[in-house]
């Protein structure tokens, strides 16, 4: 019968839960700018921008269509064979192996964290009934106001929780980040269950933290729903 | 290390070697999709029941399944499940931990897209028309008949999209499998990675194979949707 | 006959039928009239316990059962003699037009595949429908929906139909041709129980009207009785409110 060592279990809960800071800041990071360029591409898909429309759609069906463990062992090893290639090339001595692998893995969380913010904006901007489009055209408001003051308003609302969502799911794949190498919360615990083979209460101790983030993203989401909301004049 | 970092030449030529292993990969994902489904009827069953206690418990398992990441989980039933059941299984003369890891994988997935599942059954239950079951009531039938000729296909309908949701998700899910030591197709990829010390092209191939089939899936799952749809809207 | 006494509903604190004591008789065309929130509504959903009252007793053709205390049997016993007609129609959408007449007869009559399906056809005939039996629901406009609908009842040859209000989710250029499925069913001598705000409707088929108000029946009578000479006030502002036109006409 296996014995669960508590104890162990206890501090290596506190030994994840002193990693949470770093862990927060994969997740939010990549969010943010994903935040930031995807409702730029969002717009360019609603806004049906030729050619640049195409390429952005092929991006988003790319990434929502791959595993993100290969994209990030992809994107890793191809960004430090490339640099280091190109070093090479050009007789320098800067190899990859000096650069922090949370910038690579911040890069890739970025990239994937865009193609989902794109679509989850598109969702959003699009819930809003084509009528009241119209209704800001007919009193003759420029595109820019449309958006500001009659599309946003009225998608937030909507967009909040998806985007809740796009973040929730953004925090679990930072889960992936040890397999390139960077010292996170999974790395550390992994590490200390190395010496005593206490790998199940380890992984638990991981998992009661991550489900204490991802219940606490829930909760904040909500809240801030709740606020939108009551400002929007309960939609 | 030498210029030659990428070449298209090596993604063609370990995809056979990779392809070889693709049917533990869809095994992988389609067994524990199945299985997962078993599973989230029985959890739905319980949460539109409301089962005193279970109800509680229920609530807490998708919390815990949808919040913890799945390599985490993959791990967590790993090495958890062969310390459960062993007490059960030593005495059948089946040791767990020398179990094929596969079972596990398949484990962690389907108990993971329960969770998943169960939420989309009851929604999509809770979602019919409750004019249906009015009408079905209506007419004298029990609550069997109703479930089974009204409800039950009208449900299954809602549910469609959501399904292929999780398939997809399973199948995308099934790339860490190599992380407990199974052979799919990226653990193919990983041998050949050693042994030839070109990683990318293996995970480009793989990548491909991933991207081709979850698309295949989607345009299935889209035309179910629209068969349904049209006959039954 | 139907008879039902003291029927008792709240749905909170909101006391909505307060003791209604009704007799049907076979064959009759019974209406039920009031405002909206007088509790009709909910009455007609009280006989076949699609609503279940607190209190009194529902008989059926000699079954008797009370609202409270009835079992799953007894509930199942007395749907199986009455159908009903919604107000938004409520067809199965996952079936076609003839398959909805037909899965009562299969399902709960146990009534061949066969036999069923001819017997749904003559109804489809009977509601004007021949050309749409393998339509889906969604492919058919509100009127015919509510007349498959109708048919669906019909099938079950029950002792009674429950409709409730079948003609007000529909849009005005359609309501005739489903008043005038409903009045073929009175022809027949079918027993029905109808909730509804179609006055002159009610004034043509109806062999009794009672108006209903704040959960208590305040007038009945033949529809003569109810729509020129009715003795309440209550009933005589109701009318007036609903159909102003009738003060002049009379």
């Amino acid at each position: 019968m296996y014995r669960i060592d508590y104890g162990f279990l206890l501090r290596e809960v506190w030994v994840a839960f002193t990693m949470l800071p770093f862990t927060l800041m994969l997740a939010a990071v990549p969010t943010l700018f994903g935040l930031a360029v995807g409702a730029l591409l969002a717009i360019v898909r609603i806004q049906r921008v030729p050619v640049l429309r195409s390429v952005v759609q092929g991006y988003v069906v790319l990434i929502r269509g791959m595993p993100t463990v290969l994209m990030l062992l992809i994107v890793y090893f191809a960004f430090v064979f490339g640099f280091d290639a190109l070093m090479e090339k050009l007789g320098w001595s800067a190899r990859s192996a000096n650069i922090p692998p949370t910038l690579f893995a911040m890069g890739v969380l970025a990239f994937i964290a865009t193609a989902f913010m794109t679509e989850s904006i598109r969702t959003a901007l699009l819930s809003v009934p084509k009528g009241q489009t119209e209704a800001a055209q007919s009193i003759g408001m420029t595109n820019f106001d449309i958006y500001r003051r009659v599309v946003i308003p009225q998608a937030l609302p909507v967009a909040i929780p998806i985007l809740g969502n796009a973040f929730i799911g953004q925090a679990k794949g930072t889960a992936l980040v040890t397999m390139i190498g960077v010292t996170d919360l999974v790395t550390r615990v992994r590490i200390e269950a190395n010496a005593s083979y206490r790998y199940l209460e380890a992984y638990i101790a991981v998992a009661l933290v991550y489900w204490a983030l991802c219940v606490g993203i829930e909760q904040g989401v909500r809240l801030l729903n709740k606020s939108v909301r009551v400002r929007a004049g309960g939609v | 290390m030498s210029i030659d970092y990428f070449s298209v030449g090596r993604v063609v030529e370990y995809l056979p070697a990779m392809l070889r292993k693709l049917p533990v990969t869809l095994a992988v994902a389609f067994s524990s999709t199945a299985l997962g489904l078993v599973l989230a009827t029985l959890i739905a069953a319980a949460l539109l029941f409301r089962v005193p206690a279970l109800y509680q418990v229920i609530k807490v398992f998708i919390s815990f399944s949808r919040a913890i990441p799945i390599n985490i989980q993959l791990f967590v039933y790993y090495y958890g499940l062969p310390a459960l059941l062993a007490p059960y299984l030593l005495p059948l003369g089946l040791n767990p931990s020398r179990a094929n890891p596969i079972y596990f994988v398949v484990a962690t997935y389907a108990i993971s897209s329960s969770a998943f599942m169960a939420v989309m059954l009851s929604a999509s239950i809770s979602g019919v028309d409750p004019g249906q079951s009015e009408a079905a009531l209506s007419i004298g039938m029990t609550g069997g008949q109703m479930f089974r000729r009204v409800i039950g296909p009208q449900a299954f309908q809602i549910a469609l999209p959501e399904m292929g949701n999780v398939i997809v998700t399973n199948l995308k899910n099934t790339s860490l499998a190599f992380t407990v030591g199974v052979i799919d197709m990226v653990g193919a990829t990983r041998a050949i990675a050693t042994r030839t010390h070109h990683a990318l092209e293996g995970y480009v191939g793989n990548a491909l194979v991933y991207f081709v089939i979850c698309l295949l899936l989607e345009k299935a799952f889209g035309l179910l949707e629209r068969r349904y749809r049209l006959r039954k809207g | 006959m139907i008879t039902l006494s003291n029927i008792h509903k709240s749905f909170g604190r909101n006391h909505v039928l307060k003791g209604i004591d009704l007799t049907i008789r076979d064959g009759e065309a019974f209406v039920i009239i009031g405002a909206s929130g007088s509790g009709k509504t909910t009455l007609l959903r009280a006989i076949n316990f699609l609503e279940r009252a607190d209190q009194g007793e529902i008989s059926i053709g000699g079954v008797s059962v009370s609202a409270k205390r009835a079992t799953k049997k007894q509930v199942l016993d007395i749907r199986r003699r009455t159908a009903m007609v919604f107000q938004n129609y409520n067809l199965f959408r996952n079936r076609t037009a003839i398959r909805n007449v037909a899965e009562g007869l299969v399902i709960v009559q146990k009534v061949g595949e066969k036999e069923a399906l001819e017997r749904a056809a003559e109804l489809m005939a009977q509601v004007g429908l021949s050309d749409k039996l393998d339509a889906y629901p969604s492919q058919l406009s509100g009127g015919q929906q509510q007349r498959v609908a109708i048919a669906r009842a019909l099938a079950l040859r029950p002792e009674v139909i429950l409709f409730d209000e079948p003609t007000s989710a529909l849009d005005p250029e359609l309501v005739g041709e489903v008043l005038g499925v409903m009045r073929e069913v009175a022809r027949m001598g079918i027993t029905m129980i109808l909730v509804t705000h179609e006055m002159s409707f009610a004034r043509d088929i109806a062999s009794q009207i009672v108006f209903i108000d704040d959960g208590v029946i305040v007038e009945q009578g033949a529809p003569i009785e109810i729509f020129r000479d009715a003795k309440e006030e209550r009933t005589r502002q109701f009318l007036r409110r609903i159909m102003p036109e009738f003060t002049y006409h009379i």
